[in-house]
């Protein structure tokens, strides 16, 4: 029963018994985790505010053998997003989203370092005081391209043509970006700017993004709704703040 | 299970199923019962009938009340003018145990909780936009500050954002409880967030 540290991001809590939590948490070193914290809904709590969704926090845990939980020790927290969330409801609906995608998106036990990576820069940003709909954008399409979903946005799925001013894809089939020639009847549409920043995501980090795009919730709707489903398709259930998120 | 006679496994049964009773509980309580007075027994399963008979929402604040409008609502001696809002009835003991605060509160049944799908459409802020809209016969808004009293988590500060944006536009004064280091602790442990809430919150003396 050794004692493990780790890098953590938390991702959700839920109510234990009178007084403790579980806690779901994505670690940089053995991966997403679930485990239990002890009086963390206590006042005086060690647990803090530690214990909120995407906070990032230096962990000590127990885990004991043929058990699905380990147990938590303790959690300092490094970065807080509650100050974030605090500013606006919409961050905080867009928040819930980001964790949300985490949660269910990644396999237990499985390190991805580069996940790891995405939710830090997206946070920093965040808490640079960037609004909402950019870096959301970027964490959707870096857990698509990560979870190796992720269509290819420069050349048609059917005839290989480049995509330069729309693009048609089908919800329902699966199937990748298509040219105007090639696509299906009842396709949903993808603009050339949308376009335009789903080929420059690839290769352009987030902080320089946010000072060249648009980071408006207008903006690039299109490409957020794809992304969206594609995760949806993937999971094969219904990410629930997203609702909220298109209602906030 | 099956070497006991089967009331006593009945009623151990339906013990397990309330929150935080498990197998040895429920076996203690139910033999506790069952050693206890039949009249004792009685007033217990009356109290629990009771309970489910004549508790009800009030239909002013949404808190729980055996008499419509609650105790709360209906006493004179509150100033209608401040209403308090809090996520669940229980809570409302918590502020009234302080013995400070002698305004009006609203109960929302639960928080916003994009995690869970739960939305501002399933709590009761509706109900409280149309108690802040009700005026005085002389036109005067009656309600002159909502207190946001929800929890200190994210799930808390999301709902208490969505309601103070609601609220904007009706130009009652919103304020939200303050959060920092309890009483009785030492800011030796207290975490970085709970220690920023306090710095933010701090008073002039």
């Amino acid at each position: 029963m050794p004692l493990r540290e780790a890098d953590a991001i938390i991702l959700r809590s839920y109510p234990l018994k009178e007084s403790d939590k579980i806690v779901s948490f994505y670690t940089r070193e053995y991966g997403k985790l679930r485990g239990v914290c002890r009086g963390a809904r206590r006042p005086k709590s060690g647990f803090g505010g530690a214990l909120e969704p995407l906070t990032h926090v230096r962990m000590q845990f127990f885990e004991r053998p043929n058990r699905d939980l380990c147990t938590v020790d303790r959690c300092d927290v490094v970065a807080s997003m509650l100050e974030t969330a605090s500013r606006d409801y919409t961050i905080s609906v867009g928040l819930s989203y980001i964790a949300e995608i985490a949660e269910k998106l990644l396999p237990e036990r499985e390190v991805q370092d580069a996940v790891f990576r995405l939710m830090l820069v997206v946070m920093a940003a965040l808490r640079d005081g960037a609004p909402i709909w950019l870096p959301l954008l970027y964490d959707q399409y870096w857990n698509v391209r990560l979870a190796g979903f992720l269509p290819d946005f420069s050349y048609c799925a059917a005839c290989g043509a480049a995509l330069v001013e729309m693009a048609g894809y089908h919800p329902a089939t699966g199937e990748g970006l298509m040219c105007p020639d090639c696509q299906h009847p009842a396709s949903s549409h993808l603009g050339a700017t949308s376009l335009r920043l789903a080929q420059a995501m690839a290769r352009t980090p987030l902080p320089q993004l946010l000072t060249s795009a648009e980071n408006a919730r207008e903006a690039f709707a299109d490409l957020r709704g794809l992304l969206h489903e594609r995760l949806e398709a993937h999971l094969e259930h219904p990410l629930q703040s997203w609702r909220l998120l298109l209602q906030a | 299970m099956n070497d006991l006679a089967a009331p006593l496994t009945e009623l151990i049964d339906q013990l397990k199923r309330l929150p935080g009773i498990g197998q040895k509980s429920a076996q203690r309580i139910a033999f506790h019962l069952l050693r206890a007075p039949r009249e004792s027994v009685q007033h217990l399963s009356e109290a629990l009938l009771a309970l489910k008979d004549s508790l009800r929402f009030c239909s002013v604040c949404n808190n729980i009340t055996d008499i419509d409008p609650c105790r709360f609502c209906s006493d004179a001696q509150r100033n209608p003018a401040v209403i308090c809002v809090v996520e669940e009835p229980h809570n409302v003991l918590s502020i009234e145990k302080t013995r400070q605060f002698d305004g009006l509160y609203h109960v929302l049944h639960g928080a916003i909780s994009p995690l869970q799908g739960i939305g501002p459409d399933q709590i009761r802020i509706k109900s409280l936009i149309e108690r802040l809209r009700a005026t005085s016969p002389d036109g005067q808004p009656l309600v002159r500050e909502v207190i946001l009293a929800t929890d200190p988590d994210t799930e808390g500060e999301a709902t208490a954002m969505y309601i103070a944006r609601l609220l904007k536009p009706l130009g009652v004064k919103v304020s939200r409880i303050a959060m920092g280091i309890p009483v009785g602790s030492e800011i030796e442990y207290a975490d970085e967030v709970t220690m920023l809430k306090a710095m933010e919150g701090r008073r002039e003396l």
